[in-house]
């Protein structure tokens, strides 16, 4: 039987914390009575104050232990039985705690025997190995990471350490004692990063980014593309997300973007190389050539219809280097491309691959410039101007006021020789110079805040290794600052560690800015960046969150037109479809519109080549919409094992849609059926006449519909989500809620949800280009997948 | 299980002074008096038990034996000081709004005049209690100004503008 007396006292706690006291009147005065103010004053003290204390014994009446007075996002899992966990403020509580409940105490470790210690010990043995070959200058080569045991990889590890304490020091491959080196493939492809021994057989298949393990306790992640990156951090983010960059900033690790540096000594064809993949036609602008904007739009291999995706791309003709950046899907075509011109070119001309040797770090939102700038800190004896720029942006609130293309390089100190994030000096008041005259010089692409040494070090294997000269290790500064007094914030950094980084910060979107250092100083400066207050790191689907806020679409979920887009549209339609084949038969709904029938129009995803075939079968058949519902469905004529199709009535164009991809029987590929609509080509431009032609089936199953891409807001209420079927208003007057059938379906929305910055339901979707020819005013009608109800909404091209 | 909501109603007593009382012609000489007539504290016959046998009486009178079945029933005093003549009522949520207006057609409690006004409405008693905090700090620092010259001026400024109006011409289109 459990003791009594226990539940007793807990009910009286209980009772007591809810009673509130109230300030006993004296006895004698039983009339009501007008107070001075000095009594009132006294009377409303008292209450207020019982008031609180109620609060209080309601808090902890109930047990709580030391870590529940933490927020939410300093609770770590294990802080209830790993008092190390804790903030050390608290940790003394915490132990008290402990030692009072026999739960808290964890259970003694198991010591290990025989053969279990023995691995351990070798496995340390290795690891120390691979330290002291880090310390005398070296790097393990293949065979300490081939598939050999563990005692023949520490004599691969020892004889390479002997031969490097015998040679001297500038054949070494190492210039530090942290390991970090230049992985650069000069005309091929750069071999894969190997990382720290201990990990490596993690990062077999996906790269790890350089922040991989600071990440890993805090993020969810995911492989993609060849590397592991960081998804969502763990806590539920969302309107804390939406709210941060309204107001503060979000970080990002973006090394999984992969760069390319193609250096061409001629400048004809340097210029010609540009003119190829950007989408200038005939001139291209002074201030991209000379490299104060970087260019942040569609990537062109070969000719104007052959648009990959978006890219950023920084010229500088002066050093004769090109730096593209782009997508790590886009990354193959894109350098093959690159590859085959480069090689064609008369003047000494090279392509570098720098996927694994430069990173970036993105940050987005209001306060990005003044937040990395407390992290950042120039070189002074460099050249002014960009010190004076970089000071102006780190004073201003208002990331509006610069251009998209904005780039300023320079160099900088080791960040971990700083503490505390500390604020740059405010520019000089100074009559001359304002802001205004800063906007306005940038704006017309003539202020140089370009610093070319930083630049040249950057962009060149040689400047990238010698800035990893003499690079401190965690312990050796930490030696530093125990040196000097614990009140000091930084170490005199031109004795201590003279490197210096080169980092090139460029803006990239309407608030988003991209930072570029060499691969092994993003940690340093990633860390240092997340201690400042006004930063929250984010993933990739914050970057989807803030890009659908500001109504814009997204790579790849946006862009079903390109390949990666296509790809991420099938793949979700897999998922779906299996997630939905998975549930019992009683608790499936085919009376739902999609679901009746899915191989006709797939209710797991976006289904364009169902919406191209209608169209083009309709335009087949020469018969129009209202003649087509109006006849009654033929019966199939076989002819010699080749079935025939009369098109007569909306029946059968639905059907005939369903066996289209058996009839083509070419070897090529089918392309993608949807296409973004571009003026110049002749189809597309007849299509939106509506003068368009198709003469058989397999040009049906040839051809891509043109489309647009829009964005959708609900009118009223109601939601939109992923997927949601879109269809015109009409052409009369009014809007008219269309019949409820596949075969009227205008386009699809990509990406539907909330949005928390417009207080509505929002979405970015893609309709058939020829709006002007089915509906005359910009309404849309949405219907839910499933659903049988239509939400008006209006729309416009982005 | 579902949740069964609450609503918390914090309210007050008020006093103003009627025509035959003695505060009435100092009562719009400053703030300080006017809030002081007005918070006064509760005689004694006002306690938790009398109020909820009131309140219980209101609506048994204003809404029958249906109102006092349900929304009746499901009152009680969760805090009442006759110091400050504050307090806070819980009752469900679906029957609040019966509790207030009988709280407002409440006009004697045991032979003593009373005008109760509800100030605040919450689902938690701690957003009441931190509301009332709120409020009395608020008080607090205008009792604390000085105002009585306030009227004086206001009356003054109003007599020179009086004498201005003396010069005005006549509308013509009054006519």
């Amino acid at each position: 039987m459990p003791p009594k007396g226990n539940i007793n006292a807990k009910k009286a706690k209980l009772y007591n914390s809810r009673t509130i006291r109230t300030q006993l009147s004296d006895p004698s005065f039983t009339e009501k009575e007008k107070l001075n103010i000095a009594d009132f004053l006294r009377a409303r003290e008292f209450e207020i104050s019982s008031f609180e204390r109620s609060q209080l014994n309601t808090k902890y009446a109930s047990s709580t232990r030391v870590f529940q007075n933490l927020p939410r996002t300093m609770r770590r899992r294990t802080a209830s039985h790993n008092v190390k966990r804790i903030p050390s403020r608290l940790r003394s509580r915490a132990l008290r705690e402990m030692q009072n409940s026999t739960n808290g105490v964890p259970p003694k470790k198991k010591r290990s025997r025989g053969r279990q210690i023995y691995e351990l010990q070798v496995r340390r043995k290795l690891l120390k190995c691979s330290s002291l070959l880090k310390k005398v200058g070296g790097l393990p080569n293949d065979k300490v990471y081939g598939n050999s045991n563990i005692r023949s990889k520490i004599q691969e590890l020892t004889k390479q350490i002997k031969e490097l304490e015998s040679s001297d020091k500038e054949r070494k491959p190492l210039n530090n004692e942290v390991g970090s080196y230049d992985n650069t493939g000069i005309n091929a492809y750069a071999s894969r990063p190997r990382g720290n021994i201990k990990y490596y057989k993690r990062q077999k298949e996906n790269v790890w980014l350089p922040t991989h393990i600071w990440h890993a306790k805090r993020f969810h992640l995911i492989k993609q593309h060849g590397y592991q990156i960081p998804q969502s951090p763990t806590q539920k983010c969302f309107k804390s997300m939406n709210r941060q960059n309204k107001k503060g900033a979000v970080i990002f690790d973006t090394s999984y973007y992969d760069t390319i540096i193609v250096e061409i000594k001629g400048e004809e064809e340097y210029k010609s190389l540009l003119l190829n993949i950007t989408k200038y036609k005939k001139r291209l602008p002074d201030s991209f050539l000379n490299g104060t904007k970087t260019y942040n739009n569609w990537i062109y291999l070969g000719d104007e219809t052959n648009k990959v995706g978006k890219a950023m791309i920084y010229s500088n003709l002066s050093i004769n280097k090109i730096l593209v950046r782009v997508y790590p899907s886009l990354f193959l075509s894109v350098f093959e491309y690159l590859k085959s011109k480069v090689q064609n070119y008369f003047s000494e001309s090279n392509i570098y691959d720098c996927r694994y040797s430069l990173g970036s770090i993105d940050l987005c939102g209001p306060q990005a410039i003044p937040a990395i700038s407390k992290v950042l800190h120039i070189v002074k004896d460099q050249n002014p101007a960009s010190l004076k720029v970089w000071k102006f942006l780190a004073s201003s609130n208002d990331s509006g006021i610069v251009p998209v293309g904005t780039t300023i390089a320079f160099e900088i100190w080791d960040p971990r020789l700083w503490k505390k994030p500390t604020r740059v000096p405010p520019p000089q008041m100074n009559t001359e110079f304002t802001i205004n005259d800063l906007v306005v010089s940038l704006n017309e692409g003539n202020c140089d805040g370009i610093n070319k040494t930083s630049i040249e070090h950057l962009l060149s294997s040689e400047g990238r290794t010698a800035s990893y000269k003499d690079q401190l290790s965690i312990k050796a500064i930490s030696k530093e600052f125990n040196k000097v007094s614990p009140l000091t914030n930084s170490i005199q950094h031109k004795e201590v560690a003279p490197s210096r980084i080169p980092v090139l910060v460029s803006k990239i979107g309407q608030n988003k800015w991209t930072i570029i250092v060499p691969w092994y100083w993003v940690l340093p400066i990633w860390i240092s960046a997340v201690h400042v207050r006004q930063v929250l790191p984010g993933g990739l689907k914050q970057l989807h969150q803030f890009n659908f806020e500001s109504l814009n679409p997204t790579f790849p979920h946006d862009f079903p037109f390109l390949a990666d887009g296509w790809f991420a549209n099938e793949a979700l339609g897999k998922l779906n479809e299996a997630k939905y084949s998975k549930l019992k038969k009683s608790s499936v709904n085919t009376a739902r519109p999609d679901f009746e029938d899915p191989d006709l129009f797939s209710p797991f995803n976006c289904d364009w080549t169902a919406i191209r075939n209608f169209v083009f079968l309709r335009k087949l058949s020469k018969k129009s919409v209202e003649d087509l519902a109006k006849n009654e469905p033929t019966y199939v004529r076989h002819i010699e094992e080749t079935v025939h199709r009369e098109l007569n009535s909306l029946h059968d164009i639905k059907q005939q849609s369903k066996e289209i991809s058996n009839i083509y029987t070419g070897t090529t590929p089918l392309p993608i059926p949807i296409a973004l609509y571009n003026k110049n080509i002749e189809f597309h431009a007849a299509f939106v006449a509506g003068s368009y032609e198709i003469e058989n089936l397999v040009a049906v199953a040839n051809k891509q519909l043109p489309v647009i891409q829009i964005a959708i807001e609900l009118v009223n209420k109601g939601t939109i989500s992923d997927g949601a079927r879109l269809y015109f208003a009409g052409t009369g007057a009014e809007p008219i809620p269309p019949k409820l059938d596949h075969f009227y379906t205008a386009g699809f929305a990509t990406s539907g949800a909330y949005n928390l910055s417009e207080g509505h339901a929002t979405a970015i979707g893609l309709i058939r280009a020829d709006v002007k020819l089915q509906s005359n005013h910009n309404f849309l009608f949405i219907r839910n997948i499933g659903k049988t109800t239509f939400h008006l909404a209006k729309f416009h091209e982005i | 299980m579902v949740r069964l909501k609450q609503r918390y109603i914090l309210f007050d007593i008020i006093y103003p002074p009627t025509a035959d009382s003695v505060e009435f012609s100092s009562f719009s000489t400053s703030h300080s008096n006017a809030l002081l007539t007005l918070h006064q504290t509760s005689p004694a016959s006002i306690s938790p038990k009398t109020l909820i046998q009131a309140i219980r009486r209101t609506i048994q009178d204003n809404y029958g034996d249906f109102g006092a079945g349900t929304a009746g029933l499901s009152v009680s005093i969760k805090y009442f000081s006759n110091k400050t003549s504050t307090g806070i009522i819980r009752c469900g949520r679906s029957s609040f709004q019966t509790v207030i207006s009988a709280l407002t057609l409440m006009d004697k409690i045991e032979s003593s005049n009373v005008l109760i006004r509800c100030i605040h409405v919450s689902g938690t008693i701690k957003k009441c209690e931190e509301y009332s905090i709120k409020r009395s700090r608020e008080l607090m620092r205008l009792l604390s100004k000085d105002t009585s010259t306030i009227k004086d001026s206001l009356v003054s400024s109003l007599q020179t503008e009086a004498g201005d109006f003396e010069n005005v011409e006549r509308d013509e289109d009054i006519e």
